[in-house]
């Protein structure tokens, strides 16, 4: 689904590299996770990825084509909802069909059944303002879907959000990915988060990123809090949380 | 009417004062006292509201028009590219520096008495609030925001439409509060500098004559029109930008 071949990037202001000859792969279907320490560079995987930033050398494909010349190839969802505070959730999520020029009346048809999905078809006409936190990211996931991408880029989506909402989210999220089949790469600074969605983890330790190391996540879907106790993915989140510690600076 | 209740006051408070001090001074060419500005006004009413007003507003409203349009065009070319961002900004700083008083006369030599030389002191006071406040509105999108378009596949027409001119909708609403006193003041200069009619030539005829509530009448009446203009502003504002505090 996604591959980096060899891709080095700086950004211009910077005398050092973020990225260099980093070459990794996603599968068509997964849902994966990458972690680091803040500034490590995971952010600007993603903005390579949806051609943000233009890399130095290498190349990304998608489903086997080079980035290059694609459009919506993948569809990105900010840490911030990024809700637009004049538009009604109706109208923020049909932005993308708009931007690609859909028809008003299948916007409309595409918008109910999306709201429908995500559990907030009653608030087709009220504004942001009207909706709390959780739900604020919900329509903000329903506009990443509403793209049509495949790959699904959400960086720490639900990271601005109290910690009983965010374990509601989570759940939420992987049967919205059950249930839509995406590719979902996932960027988020908590490790026990990572575990619980994910079907491998990349982990970021080196600056600059010449490798993502893999570590696949020894749990089976449907996940539950309970398997989150079972004594090896208690270890492993020890062991990634002792590894990252590492590269912190306080 | 609760949240207009202090400014109601203050006002009424600084009324009488102003009441007590010109019964103190007693002397009308100097200060008038407001009750005599009223009946002044009163007296005047006919040659004020069918002549000298209807010139004044159509000097303003012309002006205004122009400003926007001229603000507004300034604000987005600007905004498209940074070259003319450079070769325009200073220009437009200049035009500011200009004293009014200074340069109205000028237009007088130009253009005559007709309204052309007045429309044209208005509109150098009045387009810059515009061009400055819609142009920053224009520059403080989020980028974030920005980008998000840019990964659906937006074009800089698609930003424009979508992003940037709802972003400084409430800086143009700002501008428009500001630009009505402005092109109301201007377009009083221009008249006291060279007019045959209008508040501003009003006044300054009062002015000759020393009639101190004669001068004053039309300042009233400047002041009402724009304190009514400005309270519309804000209801359509009101109504329009429902998001200000969400941005």
């Amino acid at each position: 689904m996604l591959e980096f071949k060899d891709v080095t990037f700086k950004y211009l202001e910077d005398d050092y590299e973020m990225l260099k000859d980093l070459s990794f792969s996603v599968g068509k279907g997964e849902f994966i996770s990458i972690i680091g320490t803040s500034g490590c560079g995971k952010s600007t995987v993603f903005r390579l990825i949806n051609g943000l930033e233009k890399m130095q050398s290498g190349e990304i494909f998608v489903n086997g084509n080079s980035i290059e010349n694609m459009k919506n190839y993948s569809a990105y969802m900010p840490q911030k909802d990024l809700l637009f505070p004049w538009r009604t959730i109706g109208d923020n999520i049909s932005l993308p069909l708009e931007l690609q020029k859909v028809k008003k009346s299948d916007r409309e048809n595409r918008v109910l059944e999306i709201l429908k999905e995500v559990g907030l078809s009653d608030y087709k006409d009220k504004f942001p303002k009207d909706l709390s936190g959780g739900m604020k990211q919900r329509v903000s996931f329903a506009r990443t879907l509403l793209t049509g991408s495949e790959l699904l880029l959400l960086d720490e989506p639900f990271s601005a959000l109290d910690s009983l909402t965010r374990i509601s989210m989570q759940e939420w999220l992987l049967e919205e990915w059950k249930h839509f089949n995406k590719t979902i790469l996932f960027i988020t600074h908590d490790v026990e988060e990572a575990i619980f969605l994910s079907k491998s983890i990349f982990v970021i330790q080196d600056r600059p990123i010449t490798h993502l190391e893999r570590i696949e996540i020894p749990l089976e879907y449907p996940r539950n809090r309970s398997s989150m106790q079972k004594p090896e993915i208690i270890e492993l989140k020890e062991s990634l949380i002792s590894r990252l510690r590492q590269k912190v600076e306080i | 009417m609760k949240k207009n209740l202090p400014s109601i006051i203050l006002m009424i408070v600084l009324l009488g004062l102003w009441q007590i001090i010109a019964m103190m001074i007693n002397a009308h060419y100097i200060l008038p006292s407001p009750i005599q500005i009223l009946v002044k006004l009163w007296m005047l009413r006919e040659p004020l509201f069918m002549v000298h007003l209807p010139a004044t507003m159509g000097v303003t409203g012309l002006g205004l028009i122009i400003s926007i349009i001229i603000g507004l065009a300034f604000a987005i070319v600007m905004d498209m590219n940074e070259k003319i961002e450079n070769a325009l900004y200073p220009i437009i700083i200049a035009s500011q520096t200009i004293p009014t008083t200074a340069i109205a006369p000028l237009f007088v030599l130009w253009f005559g008495y007709s309204i052309w030389s007045k429309v044209l002191v208005t509109i150098l006071i009045t387009f810059f609030p515009i061009t400055i406040a819609v142009y920053d509105g224009f520059k403080s999108t989020k980028r974030e925001m920005e980008e998000l378009l840019i990964t659906y596949g937006a074009s800089k027409k698609d930003i424009f439409i979508k992003l940037k001119i709802p972003t400084a909708l409430p800086h143009f609403f700002s501008a428009i509060k500001m630009a009505v006193p402005l092109s109301i003041i201007g377009a009083a200069i221009a008249e006291w500098l060279g007019a045959q009619s209008g508040l501003g030539y009003f006044s300054k005829r009062m002015m000759s004559q020393l009639d101190g509530a004669g001068v004053f009448a039309p300042i009233v009446l400047l002041s009402a029109v724009a304190m009514i203009v400005v309270a519309i502003i804000n209801i359509i504002e009101k109504k329009v930008i429902t998001w200000r505090k969400e941005i």
